[in-house]
């Protein structure tokens, strides 16, 4: 039997978790309103900015490193299941979420969306 | 004009040079991981994955010995100080991670300057192959050589210590010859026999209770008492003797020429008085006294070391036996010693191998009697035999005796309550009256807790505890008197009967007897074979038996074999008795 296919770029965009869409250079490049509400980000605060803002420090390098691989293979072990990780919020402060991230090639570039719902209040962030 | 600079292709070329660095760092085989300056992950490639079991998500932003497997004993691989350094001291380490199966790691780790501070790259690999290969086969001849040296030096040092301590021929507390010198010192005397004739005897001579002295006044009394002991051993005798000191509390006096075994026997009584004298020290008054066993020989060839056994084999005799502790070791002594080597060695086998037996012996009423003319069966005493698969039956007091002397009446003992308390569980159709007496040693009476163990096992079992009789010999539990009381009164106060047994043999106060918690008494066979023969035993029996009735005991005579006896202990008001009249023992049916 056939695993079913993970939801489209558009399906997670439009609904309600809170949504961040990037592109192939991995610039943030929208956000929606329950992200906004989520994490306490404005779009002027982020549009434009590397998606490695709203993730820990101690995971920019390998996200950046990860990012250029798929970049280069466009093969990646983190898309289209959930991760449990840590999302940075616009004081500072981190809350762990469930991220789900999708990729998909328009106009030959690739582009990325999530989601990241927030996890309850001393969740850990492994799995 | 400088034209628009666009970055988007450079970014892009970056971005995928970066990604094949980064995937040929995953694809090689060591396990790679970047650390931050607090030790948190940054970065690791994907043999380090596999390397910790967990994917990657897992690790990043975890400190790196959190990750890290334990060594073989358990301790982290990196130590807390080295890893304080490694952000500014590059180096490497090879750790044992488990034996079975062999898993060795080598780990390296070098600082790396980029605009992370005191970021540092760790390398791990799996050299298991080839450290089974080569240094551990190294390492097992390094240590198989260390071990050989070393067996060598303790074998040297071995035969060292033994070459000294054959150098050694005096006690180093009292100066006299130790029992190397006693041997060369036989060895010339019995030469001598051969040039002159006569006899010469051996003296083993045994402190008695040294190890009380030792015990209550402390080692340094107890050498201070060797010294004069052996003191007054060479005052006493002539410059021609020798006193060497074995071992502990044991002298042994070589004579010079003796006529006979009596002169031997005379210097042994000299000796035992001279000892006796009292001796002041720190205050203390001691009266020493010594137990002596006696061999002598006119035989030049006679081994000096069996001369030494059969004195004393002929202390031991002393000691338990002799009621001046002095002894002369001849055939019968040899006898009764060999036989008590015999009885220990069947008893210790019997207890192995499970081959004791009771025989049981009935104890009746001396008045009145069953419908059949018979007397009525008031209990029966269970009595331990022991037959050896070979040779004859073991003398029953023999095995007691030995049981006692040798500390196997505890084992005895036990099973032979487990074994009353049996039978009394699957007897329950006796007549009420009916009770099974077992004899038990002080000894067993000194165990903590008998009483209370016995008690709680009859519970356990249902037994109606008025259907026990423990007996006891008088002169033991006058002698180990307040455990022992302590624990009878307690069976006593739960309803388990006791009675004295051979009575009339131990020396008993009238005042004692009064007070020792008894249900009753068993007059010592040796009083009921007087009956008719010896007016005074006879005077003292029938004392006896009313001192019992007056204190509310119950009065059992032992050794009924006649029916004139049984009569006359009838006559003087005795109610219970046992003998071969009634049965000898056997089985209970």
């Amino acid at each position: 039997m056939l695993s079913p296919a993970p939801p489209s770029l558009e399906a997670l965009r439009h609904g309600e978790s809170p949504f961040v869409l990037a592109d192939h250079n991995g610039l943030i490049i929208a956000i929606n309103a329950a992200f906004q509400q989520a994490y306490g980000w404005s779009e002027e605060q982020l549009l434009g900015q590397p998606l490695s803002l709203i993730l820990p420090e101690a995971f920019r390098m390998s996200h950046q490193l990860g990012f250029s691989r798929f970049q280069a293979t466009e093969s990646s072990t983190i898309l289209a299941h959930p991760l449990r990780l840590k999302t940075i919020c616009q004081d500072g402060s981190e809350v762990v979420s469930e991220h789900f991230i999708v990729a998909e090639k328009q106009h030959e570039c690739w582009l990325f969306g999530a989601t990241l719902k927030p996890l309850p209040q001393g969740t850990p962030a492994e799995a | 004009m400088v034209p628009e600079l666009n970055e988007q292709p450079i970014i892009q070329e970056l971005r995928c040079i970066l990604g094949r660095l980064e995937t040929a760092l995953s694809a090689i085989s060591d396990a790679l991981v970047i650390t931050d300056h607090r030790g948190l992950v940054l970065w690791c490639n994907r043999s380090f994955d596999r390397f910790i079991d967990q994917p990657r998500m897992l690790s990043l932003g975890r400190p790196i010995l959190s990750l890290l497997p334990l060594d073989h004993q358990g301790d982290p691989l990196l130590a807390e100080a080295v890893l304080a350094t490694v952000s500014q001291i590059p180096g490497s380490t090879t750790v044992l991670l488990q034996r079975q199966p062999l898993k060795v790691c080598e780990m390296e780790w070098r600082p790396v300057d980029t605009e992370v501070p005191a970021s540092v790259i760790f390398c791990l690999r799996d050299v298991s192959t080839r450290i089974s290969n080569q240094e551990l086969q190294a390492t097992a001849e390094r240590m198989e050589q260390q071990r050989q040296h070393s067996d060598r030096l303790n074998r040297e040092l071995q035969q060292q210590q033994l070459l000294l301590a054959n150098l050694v021929r005096e006690c180093p507390v009292t100066g006299l010859p130790n029992r190397r010198g006693l041997r060369e010192r036989l060895a010339l005397a019995l030469g001598r026999l051969q040039e002159r004739g006569g006899q010469i005897g051996v003296l083993f001579c045994d402190l008695d209770h040294f190890k009380d002295v030792n015990d209550m006044h402390g080692h340094q009394v107890g050498d201070d008492l060797l010294i004069e002991i052996s003191r007054r051993l060479q005052e006493a005798l002539p410059p021609e003797a020798t006193v060497a000191r074995l071992g502990g509390d044991e002298f042994v006096v070589l004579t010079g020429w003796i006529g006979d075994g009596s002169e031997a026997v005379a210097i042994a009584r000299m000796l035992q008085q001279r000892i006796a004298a009292p001796w002041l020290l720190h205050g203390q008054r001691f009266e020493p006294t010594m137990s002596v066993g006696i061999t002598v020989t006119s035989d030049p060839l006679a081994d000096g070391d069996e001369l030494l056994r059969q004195a004393d084999v002929a202390m031991y005799h002393a000691k338990r036996s002799s009621a001046e502790s002095l002894a002369l070791h001849d055939a019968s002594i040899e006898a009764h010693f060999r036989s008590s080597c015999r009885v220990h060695q069947e008893l210790r086998l019997a207890i192995l191998n499970q081959k004791l037996r009771l025989a049981y012996q009935p104890i009746v009423a001396l008045t009145g009697s069953d419908l059949d003319g018979s007397p009525a069966i008031l209990g029966h005493e269970a009595l331990v035999r022991l037959q050896p698969e070979q040779g004859l039956p073991i003398d029953s007091e023999m095995l007691i005796v030995e049981a006692e002397r040798t500390g196997m009446v505890l084992e005895l003992g036990s099973w032979v309550i487990s074994e009353a308390l049996r039978l009394l569980q699957h007897h329950p159709q006796r007549p009420d009256h009916w009770s099974l007496a077992i004899n038990v040693s002080p000894l067993q009476l000194e165990q903590s807790g008998f009483a209370a163990d016995l008690l709680e096992r009859i519970e356990v079992m249902a037994i109606n505890p008025r259907r026990l009789v423990i007996e006891i010999t008088e002169t033991k539990i006058l002698k180990d008197s307040s455990c022992c009381i302590q624990e009878l009164t307690s069976l006593r106060n739960n309803g388990v009967r006791v009675h004295l047994d051979d009575f009339g043999t131990g020396y008993s106060s009238l005042s004692r007897l009064a007070r020792l918690p008894i249900d009753g008494i068993k007059i010592d066979r040796y009083f009921t074979a007087a009956l008719g023969s010896d007016s005074r035993l006879e005077r003292m029996i029938a004392s006896m038996i009313h001192l019992g009735r007056d204190l509310g005991l119950e009065v059992v005579a032992e050794g009924i074999e006649t029916d004139s006896q049984r009569l006359a202990l009838q006559a003087l008001g005795c109610l219970w008795g046992q003998g071969h009249l009634f049965g000898r023992p056997g089985d209970l049916n």
